[in-house]
């Protein structure tokens, strides 16, 4: 089950291990009820081991359906190799990623 | 004087005998021919609820509640040794001994025993229902399992199909442009997979090479596939520049597929008389080329959102220049992304290191060894990803 901490208002959730096409769809479902109660949600990679497209997919179907319930989804703490990802991908424009948990939660 | 004597022995073998079969928890009574109740003990009045009443006035029919004889009697019928009767609510068991001319009845109180013979036979009915259903859903199962056998083997034909359709999609032959040698390779993790490659030579003298990489696996990507592949050979047909073709490719793809589904894709456009090679990239893994004058292997890539995801996206552009030597190498990420039993990937240092010690063979060759590496590097562990390689080298 993923570790969850609520900080202030704001969950920030520690997303660990592989994220694939299965781990990726549990974590958007996990996250997407989250949202039930909160608006906002920091995701934390700092124990992301490995992420492959169809994981990557997860997490923009999960952005896509954070965008539209206007919920607001957050990344940080990302490796430099899963960093380089969503710049080569361009998804660093669509998603927020912060460096640190701090700026994330702001 | 003896008489009396006699009598007073007779007397106490008597008393001997009722007190002996009072002693007794079975009931018991001796009958005489005309059904009279010559003797009986102190149990067969609780058994039988008689208190209160002279046994030896009742006949011992009237003990089971009967008005007249008995109809299994054992003076009817002297072969019956025991039956069944009721009284006083309980259930008795009557063992019948001829002696003589009377018959001794002794009652056993088996009420309990009965009731539990009657649980146990409607336990067993019971059982023997469920039994029952149990096959019946039983069989039902094996006809779904057959029905399921069949449905799978279905799919499993169509997936073929699909993937053949697929294969034929894949370009039938490589470029034959003079001064440069082509090498491929696909294989998909099922039967049908979600990436391609395509060779597409322009009315102006370009050619349009890339590969691409559909989010998923099975039908759905092979259709989208499928899809990518025909806008690529109609609506980009002859423009240059790949970062406004797959600015183009993604416009298009995002007004029609409107599931998640997403394609990356690391598109060419090659000017084989100038030696030139344009380039952009849709989130898809940095293209490997071998610079021969320097002697390594650089990862280039140019800043690109997927296809099909998010309208309204720009490209970066890039162009690399090919000397003699050089080798292009484009793929996908089922490539370095293959895994062992140990789940460590085949990784970019050992595909850099395998194309740089093969640059100089034939790239079909080169690729043939990358290939052999990657297995002996799986150790038989199943692809989780299709696989495609195209990748070329200036003479």
């Amino acid at each position: 089950m993923l570790e969850v901490q609520d900080k202030g208002g704001k969950k920030l959730v520690f997303v660990k291990g592989e994220i694939n096409a299965q781990t990726g769809s549990e974590l958007k479902k996990d996250v997407l009820a989250l949202f039930e109660s909160a608006d906002s949600a920091v995701l934390s990679f700092k124990g992301v081991v490995y992420m492959n497209s169809s994981g990557l997919r997860e997490i923009i179907d999960l952005l896509k359906s954070s965008n539209k319930a206007k919920k607001n989804l957050m990344l940080c703490e990302m490796s430099s190799d899963i960093r380089e990802m969503f710049t080569f991908t361009g998804l660093d424009k669509v998603f927020k990623i912060y460096d640190t948990q701090a700026q994330a939660l702001g | 004087m003896v008489l009396n004597l006699k009598r007073k022995e007779s007397e106490k073998e008597h008393r001997l005998i009722l007190r002996t079969i009072n002693s007794l928890n079975d009931s018991v009574m001796v009958v005489n021919p005309d059904l009279s109740i010559n003797v009986s003990n102190s149990s067969l009045i609780d058994m039988c609820g008689l208190e209160g009443r002279k046994v030896s006035e009742l006949k011992c029919f009237e003990i089971y509640g009967y008005t007249e004889q008995c109809k299994d009697c054992a003076f009817l019928d002297p072969t019956i040794t025991r039956s069944f009767r009721e009284a006083n609510g309980k259930k008795l068991t009557v063992t019948m001994n001829h002696f003589d001319r009377y018959i001794v009845e002794s009652l056993r109180d088996t009420t309990k025993e009965l009731k539990l013979i009657d649980e146990i036979k409607k336990q067993q009915e019971t059982l023997h229902e469920k039994q029952r259903q149990m096959s019946l859903l039983n069989e039902d199962l094996l006809r779904m399992n057959e029905k399921l056998k069949k449905a799978h083997k279905i799919i499993d034909e169509e997936l073929t199909q699909v993937g053949e359709i697929q294969a034929s999609l894949l370009p039938e032959s490589l470029p034959q442009i003079e001064g440069y040698d082509f090498g491929a390779f696909y294989v998909p993790a099922e039967h049908a997979g979600g990436d391609y490659y395509d060779c597409i030579e322009m009315s102006n003298g370009y050619w349009g090479l890339g590969v691409a990489d559909v989010s998923g696996h099975g039908i759905p990507a092979s259709v989208i596939m499928a899809i990518t592949r025909a806008i690529m050979r109609s609506y980009t047909y002859d423009i240059i520049s790949p970062a406004e073709a797959v600015a183009m490719v993604n416009e298009i793809l995002c007004d029609n597929i409107h599931t998640n589904d997403f394609v990356t894709m690391f598109y060419t456009v090659f000017n084989s008389k100038m030696n030139t090679l344009r380039y952009a990239s849709a989130g898809h893994n940095p293209l490997l080329f071998y610079d021969k004058s320097e002697m390594l292997v650089k990862k280039i890539s140019a800043h690109g959102m997927f296809l099909g995801a998010f309208d309204m996206v720009e490209y970066e552009e890039g162009t690399l220049e090919i000397d003699s030597g050089d080798v292009v190498f484009l793929y996908t990420d089922g490539l370095n992304e293959a895994m062992n039993r140990s789940r460590d990937q085949y990784g970019y240092d050992r595909l850099i290191s395998k194309i740089m010690m093969f640059s100089s063979l034939p790239v079909s060759e080169m690729i043939e060894n990358i290939m052999n590496d990657v297995e002996d590097f799986t150790q038989g562990n199943p692809f989780e990803d299709d696989i495609t390689i195209l990748a070329f080298k200036k003479l």
